[in-house]
Formats: structure tokens, sequence, C-alpha cells
């Protein structure tokens, strides 16, 4: 099966920015992909010109179709959460469930209904009558209830409270995600998602700085943890970023000599997030 | 159920009766309640009070009686003009909601962010922009209607209490010669010429609402304006002159409609449809069907429709390719 998205030379320039700088990248069927980076990185921009939301220079097409010119053919096939809390304030669940029942024709209102009876949103309530939280299952119900090839999530959790964000990814995960659908997650709480991700793509400045699947980068990327007597030893091996822990010293490496790292002291895989501040840091710090 | 592009259409009227409901059917109906409640306090006070100051005689049955020196063929007329009459209120508001309706149209959703919501279904721009096109020209109008023959219903009953109690024959005087089932289809289709001839100003709105980014009633109201100063400022100088009014123009687009009835604005006078007064009173009614639809054969319809078409696709063009994320 080919790409689900194929992106080549993408470029986007704002006035005073550079968006995405030449970035070309391809996301497979059946992966969870994660797009990390800082604010004002790109990471918006690349889902937009993904979702026929803005325009942009280079090719890109997501299954197969132009999102700009095929917009809303796309959209049959693209679900996408595109901030929280966007849900209308003036609509009713049951009208949600109903409108788009009524124009999407791949939407499911068993599936729907099903989900939304698993949480304590009411049929009769106004959007604005629910919760953050429950604005988030409610939008999330509708979009699970959607058999689409890819979903487009960005910031999909922002400002809710932990007990809602977990459970967001695990629904996602249990009763949504198969290997014939692919999802495309922003976030910054990048420590929830880690788990449930198959590829990581670090956005930077407009341009894409890491882009694996996570095997890879647990084969790439380790962090070992050094006494402060052999810390000069392990700046020698070039690591990537180092950070003190306790009074010792953890280096991160990038595809580095694990055999001579070994002697240094204990190995583990580097979590996302200090991957993150890692590689987002200056060259120069 | 599946969807279809008819069935996905008419999911997005519903969607416009959801959000205005409260513009559209609860303040007409609110208008007749409010109407017949009026009616009903001023019938009694007056029936207490005159009838005290008489004595004897119960004067509100004279009043009523003043039916009886209508000529009889003249009775289908005041019926009319009586039931037009009493609906002028709400045509002139729903003037108002419809162009607020309009200037919100593409602009709420994208002020609170909702947009994002709708543009992640499947419903091409063109088909939204056309739903809401059609919600403020013809549905609104049409729930309006619905609302006038409810109130009318109500008046017509009331109106025929008071005649049992006054001796006049109910029949004869008025179910027999008031037609209220012309005079609601004849609305009916006077909104419809009015959808074509309102095209413009509406159109117009709905182009302001994608346009701004904030103040959409600014960006509506404003060029105008501006317009008729420079045409002022143009026709003061007498360098140039034109061979028509620019506020003639524009006043006769916005007050000319069919709706309630015909006026058409001349450079002196204002013409009531075909309303016409002699010796004998009024001799036709102002529900004129033949004169509403010959606005379609007339050409300043068909500019209007045109310079419609062009703002309502420039406002399709904005609502799909400006970057509002």
């Amino acid at each position: 099966m080919s790409a689900i998205v194929n992106a080549n030379g993408l470029r986007k320039k704002y006035k005073s920015s550079v968006a995405l700088d030449n970035v070309s990248f391809q996301i497979e069927p059946g992966r969870i992909v994660g797009l990390i980076g800082p604010n004002g990185a790109g990471k918006t921009t690349a889902l937009k010109a993904m979702l026929g939301l803005t325009s942009f220079d280079g090719e890109l097409s997501i299954l197969g179709m132009d999102p700009m010119k095929q917009r809303h053919e796309l959209m049959d096939q693209v679900c996408f959460i595109a901030d929280v809390a966007v849900l209308p304030r003036w609509l009713k669940v049951h009208q949600a469930v109903d409108f788009v029942e009524g124009v999407h024709p791949r939407f499911s209102r068993e599936r729907a209904l099903g989900f939304l009876s698993k949480t304590k949103i009411k049929p009769e309530s106004k959007v604005k009558e629910l919760s953050k939280g429950m604005i988030a299952q409610l939008h999330l119900a509708l979009v699970m209830s959607i058999d689409a090839k890819l979903l487009v999530l960005d910031e999909p959790t922002l400002g809710l409270d932990i007990i809602y964000r977990k459970e967001f990814y695990s629904n996602l995960l249990n009763d949504y995600f198969d290997e014939e659908r692919t999802i495309i997650i922003t976030t910054h709480q990048v420590e929830e998602v880690e788990h449930i991700l198959t590829d990581l793509m670090f956005i930077k400045d407009g341009k894409i700085i890491i882009d694996a699947s996570m095997e890879d980068i647990a084969e790439r990327f380790v962090e070992v943890m050094v006494a402060p007597e052999s810390a000069d030893e392990a700046r020698a091996l070039n690591p990537i970023h180092e950070r003190s822990v306790f009074g010792k010293f953890v280096f991160l490496y990038d595809n580095a000599d694990q055999l001579a790292l070994a002697e240094l002291g204990e190995l583990h895989n580097p979590s996302i997030a200090d991957l993150f501040v890692a590689t987002m840091k200056d060259e120069a710090a | 159920m599946k969807s279809t592009a008819l069935s996905s259409f008419g999911m997005l009227l519903k969607r416009e009766f959801w959000e205005n409901r409260g513009s559209f059917w609860t303040l007409p109906l609110g208008i007749g309640g409010f109407f017949v409640f009026v009616t009903l306090a001023v019938l009694t006070a007056l029936s207490t009070v005159i009838n005290e100051i008489d004595g004897e005689k119960f004067l509100l049955t004279r009043a009523v009686s003043a039916i009886k020196e209508v000529p009889q063929d003249q009775l289908d007329v005041v019926w009319d003009l009586n039931l037009l009459g009493s609906s002028a209120i709400y045509h002139l508001i729903l003037l108002f909601v419809v162009f607020f309706y309009f200037l919100g149209s593409l602009y709420d959703d994208r002020r609170d962010r909702s947009f994002l919501f709708w543009k992640s279904l499947p419903i091409s721009d063109t088909k939204t922009t056309l739903s809401k096109l059609v919600a403020g020209s013809l549905l609104a109008p049409f729930l309006w209607v619905v609302a006038i023959a409810l109130m009318h219903v109500a008046m017509l009953i009331i109106a025929s209490v008071l005649f049992l109690f006054s001796d006049i024959p109910v029949y004869e005087y008025l179910w027999g010669p008031a037609d209220p089932l012309n005079v609601w289809t004849f609305m009916l289709a006077a909104y419809f010429v009015q959808a074509f001839w309102m095209l413009p100003v509406w159109g117009w709105a709905i182009l302001a609402s994608a346009f701004a980014r904030s103040k959409p009633f600014l960006w509506a109201v404003a060029p105008p304006v501006l317009l008729g100063i420079v045409y002022q400022w143009i026709t003061a100088t007498q360098y140039l002159s034109f061979d028509f009014s620019y506020w003639q123009v524009l006043g006769n687009r916005l007050l000319g409609g069919v709706v309630p009835i015909e006026l058409s604005i001349q450079n002196d006078s204002i013409q009531v449809g075909t309303l016409s007064f002699d010796s004998d009173g009024v001799t036709e009614s102002p529900a004129s069907w033949s004169s509403v639809f010959e606005r379609f054969g007339q050409t300043d319809m068909w500019w209007g429709v045109a310079f419609g078409v062009v703002c309502i696709a420039a406002a399709i063009y904005i609502r799909r390719y400006r970057d509002d994320a």
C-alpha cells in the first residue's frame, strides 16, 4: 500500500517567518506519528497544509489527493480535531450526532452513541454547558465514529486535566486505531503520547530534524548515567546533550558506539521529552 | 441513513435553524403572542370602560358594527388589507433579522473558531454558503409567514367571537369574504420574488461576513455610504452628471421590494402596489399576484441578481482559500 502522506519540498512563508523550509517526508498507513516541536516550529502549518486549510509551495499529496484542489473529497477520508473545544457552543449533543450523520457518508451513529454512553454527557446538553474535558470527549466520540483513513489531531488535549488526557489517548488506541488507519498527533505533552506513537518527527524552525520509527529511535539514541570522575571520558565520545542528576551526569548520544558507552555506566533509552530538550536546544548551547 | 447531496443540504438548513431558532421562529411567534395579548387586553378594557360610561348599550358592539357600512363587494379587499396590514411590522423586523443573520453567517463561526469543526466535514464551502443563503432568504421568511398565519388565525377567531356578540353574521362578513389562505400564499410567493430582488443586498452582506476579520457590520455598511459620498461630491462639482440617482437606486433596492406589498419609489412619489383609491374607496387588493411576478421581467432585477451572484462567488472563494485558522 502506498504512503498516506507524501510531502516533497514543502515550503510555506509568512510575512516575517518561514514556517516550512523545504520539508519532505512520507507517512505510511497504520502508523501513529507524533509531530513534535516548539511553538512556531511549523507543526500547525504542516497540518493545515495537509488538511487544505492553507496554501503552500512544493508537492503534497494526501491519500493520493491534492489537499487544496480536492479538499472536500479528501474530508471523506480524513478527520481532524484542529483545536480543543472548537465545537459550536450552541449545538446540542444529539444535534451534533444528527448533523455528522447527515453530512458524512462514513459516520456510524451506533458507534457514536456507544462512545457517548460511556461518558456523563447528556444528549440534550448544549456544548456550552459541557466542561472542556467533556467537549473533547464528545469531539473524539464523533471523530472515532467516522471510518476515516487518516486522523489528524492538533493539540487535542491542551488545557484538559490529566484524567481526560489519559483517557483520550487510551480510547484512541483501544477503540479506534488499527493497521488500516493512520494518526498524526501534535502535542506539547510529549510524555503522554510517547507510549502510543510508532513514529516520531521532530520539527524545528520549519525543518524536520528527526524522522524515525520508535524502534529506530531506541536503537539510535542512548543515555548513559556517568559518575563525575568519568565525565570527561564521556564527553570525548561526542554526546549531543548532557545534564546532571543527583550529582551524576547523564549524557545523550546519537548513533554512538554502545559497547564503549556501556563501560562508562548503565545504558538506557531516553524519554522523548529528554530527546526533545536535547535536540531543540540551540547548537551553540 | 446514508447521506446524499440533497439530504446533506437539508441537514445544513436544519443546522441553520438550530442555530437561529430564536430569530427564525421564536421571535415571530412572540410578536404574534404579543399582538393577541394586547388585543385581548384592549378589548377587555374597552368593553368594561365604555359600558360604564354608556350605561346600557355595549358600545364595543357598535364600533364593531362599522363593518356593516362597508359595501359588500369591498369586504374582501378590506380583509386583505387588514391581514396584510397586521403583518407589516413582521416584514419590517424580518428585514433586519435577515440582514444581521447574513452578517454573521460566515463570520460568527470564525470568531468562535468552530468553523474548524464545520470544515473538518466533507461539505464544500459552496454548499455551506448556499445553505446559508437559502436559510436567510427563503427558510426564515417561510417560518415568519407561518407565524404570521398563526397570528391571523388567532385574530380572526377573536373577531368572530366579537361578531357573534354583536349580532353580525360571521360568515357573511368575515369567513366568506376574507381569504387568509390567499394572503398567506401571496406572501410566500412575494418572498420568493423578494429573495431574488434582495440577492445583491444579501450577497453583499454575506461577502462582508466572509471578508471581515472583525466588525462585519462596518464592512457591509461603510463602502456603500462612502460610495454615496463620492457620488455626492462628483455631482456637486458638476463636471460629471449621471442619468440616475445613486440614492434612488440604493433606496429602491432596500425598500422597493415586493414585501409586504410592492413599493416602487419614483422620483417624487411612492406607489404602494396596485392599491388604487377612488371615490368608492379601495377597489383592488394590494395582494396582486401578477405585479409581484412582473419583477422577473425587469432588467434591474437581473442586474441585481448578477451583482449578488458575484458577491456570493467571492464570499465562497474567501471562505475556501483564506487562511483564517
